[in-house]
């Protein structure tokens, strides 16, 4: 564990004491906190086991090497080479951790969203500084508000009244629009 | 209809940077960190029994900023005070009260923010700055939420057994192999990036600003061509020298105090090159407004310089303005050259 200004390790007495200590070198004010996880970083990743006289099963995807479990998520026996522990003991195989991250099935894999309702509040909003640019933006955040209103939103705890205020205030805009043509024409 | 159970609570910290905003999420069994800018968002997850070790550093930036906006509100208040003693300025005085009033805000609110600070999370791939932690309270509140969830996926480690652990788990050979690595990258950039070449830059950097600052007050009250080109060519080195800082510095030690320098040494010449230009072509208007035109960019700068700035509030204001940031600059510059200098050439 080093100092994050000069790079210098830390010395071990300054390391878990739940204060900020000076570093020896370069005097910056660090504290440092380390895990037990730290000391089992440097061994050695287990090896999967040969199946050795046809006793046991093999894994799906190295039939000569010995399952230790199945995929939670299709069931393939699995070797400790192809097992990914996922959150909460749970086991998938590769083909299955590549395919929810692609299909977006499992939220714990996903490292991206769209945030369609931040969208449409934009376009119902900021176009309003020239709002020439309604004419455009207010049919869109409308038709945005409307089709993504069930689609999935922000992972951590978000309400929908952005898709509400953006449906009303692009409503207000073309209503706008409509009665301004009509007058103009009448 | 049931509602969803919540899977991620707020944790404290928050940073406004590349137009958007960093957060962190207390999650079932791991950490969230979130940079959104309002139309997406993207995630890192930090497991609980993944995070090797959380480092947190007390910075500087909060003391220099807080430096800097109180120098702005010492400026722009005093001459607010000199200038509403003068019954035709009271308009340019109350809105340099407004301003001084708007930096005093902002000073009251850095108070309550506190030190500043950076954190860093470890896992066995991963390295990652929590930006949402930028303030000291922050990071210890971090703390006191983060160690038990920890704690509670990996157990805990008392102080006492971290020194013997560390000599015998091959844990430490792995991460003093890095270590040296890592030193080892640092000469290298050291060597391809002479670090006497930076220093020299950084000296030429901050002594042409204080250079500039000087001919700048000296012009105030003797306004010649030769002060004024002197002011400017002093700016020039000292945007040409920033340029060469910043191409040149190398990983090494007190490296990113100087480099934040020299981004605001350029930030400060470009605006000082700006309001000059303005302030000309500001000059070039009223004269053309008065029917007598200046095509001639020499006989515009002639004018320019043979202006008196003590005559004209606006320009003593724009002129005390420069020189007291480029000493603000300057002086700490100087100083952290000299200190860079001695260290590196103690090191060798």
């Amino acid at each position: 564990m080093d100092c994050p200004r000069c790079h210098t390790p830390l010395a071990p007495a300054n390391i878990n004491t739940d204060r900020f200590e000076r570093c020896p070198s370069c005097g910056a004010h660090v504290r440092a906190d380390l895990f037990p996880a730290a000391f089992s970083a440097g061994k050695k990743t287990e090896t999967a086991e040969k199946v050795i006289d046809g006793s046991g099963s093999g894994c799906f995807y190295h039939p000569d090497k010995k399952a230790v479990v199945h995929c939670g998520s299709c069931g393939r026996f699995l070797c400790a080479l192809c097992d990914v522990e996922l959150s909460a003991g749970e086991h998938i195989c590769f083909s299955c951790l590549e395919t929810g991250k692609k299909k977006k099935k499992r939220v714990d894999l996903e490292h991206h969203r769209t945030l369609y309702d931040g969208i449409a509040l934009r376009l119902a909003t900021i176009p309003l500084l020239i709002f020439w640019f309604t004419l455009i933006t207010a049919p869109v955040a409308l038709y945005m508000s409307i089709r993504y209103y069930r689609a999935p939103g922000s992972i951590i705890p978000r309400t929908r009244v952005r898709f509400i205020a953006a449906g009303i205030l692009s409503a207000c805009q073309i209503a706008g629009w409509i009665a301004g043509i009509y007058m103009i024409a009448t | 209809m049931a509602r969803k159970p919540k899977l991620y609570t707020r944790l404290p910290g928050v940073t406004y940077k590349n137009f958007g905003k960093h957060t962190l999420w207390k999650g079932p069994d791991h950490l969230l960190l979130m940079y959104s800018n309002g139309m997406s968002e993207d995630y890192k997850r930090f497991y609980y029994k993944d995070i090797l070790g959380i480092v947190t550093r007390k910075t500087a930036s909060g003391t220099v900023v807080l430096l800097v906006i109180l120098s702005l509100f010492l400026l722009t208040a005093g001459f607010s005070w000199h200038l509403s003693r003068l019954v035709d300025y009271l308009p340019g005085a109350v809105f340099l009260g407004i301003t001084a009033a708007v930096f005093f805000i902002y000073l009251i609110a850095l108070l309550i923010k506190g030190p500043s600070c950076e954190c860093r999370i470890i896992t066995a791939v991963q390295d990652e700055t929590l930006r949402a932690v930028s303030l000291m309270k922050h990071a210890r509140k971090l703390m006191t939420a983060l160690k038990p969830l920890i704690v509670s996926a990996q157990g805990s480690m008392s102080a006492d057994a971290v020194p013997q652990a560390l000599e015998t788990l091959d844990g430490l050979k792995h991460s003093r192999e890095k270590g040296r690595t890592i030193l080892k990258q640092s000469e290298l950039a050291g060597k391809v990036t002479n670090p006497r070449i930076a220093n020299m830059f950084n000296t030429a950097l901050h002594g042409s600003l204080l250079f500039f600052a000087v001919t700048v007050a000296a012009s105030l009250s003797q306004r010649t061509l030769l002060l004024v080109s002197l002011a400017y060519i002093f700016l020039f080195t000292a945007g040409l020298s920033s340029a060469g800082v910043l191409t040149t510095q190398g990983p090494h030690r007190s490296a990113p105090a100087l480099k934040k320098l020299a981004w605001t040494g350029m930030a400060f010449v470009l605006a000082a090159f700006i309001q000059s230009y303005g302030e000309m072509l500001v000059l070039f208007m009223v004269k053309s407004f008065k029917g007598q035109i200046t095509m001639d960019q020499f006989d515009m700068f002639r004018q320019y310089y043979s202006l008196k700035p003590l005559d004209y509030s606006v320009v003593t204001v724009m002129e005390s303005v420069k020189i007291g940031a480029a000493a603000l600059l300057g002086i700490p510059g100087v100083l952290l050259t000299v200190i860079h200098g001695r260290s590196h050439h103690e090191s060798h």
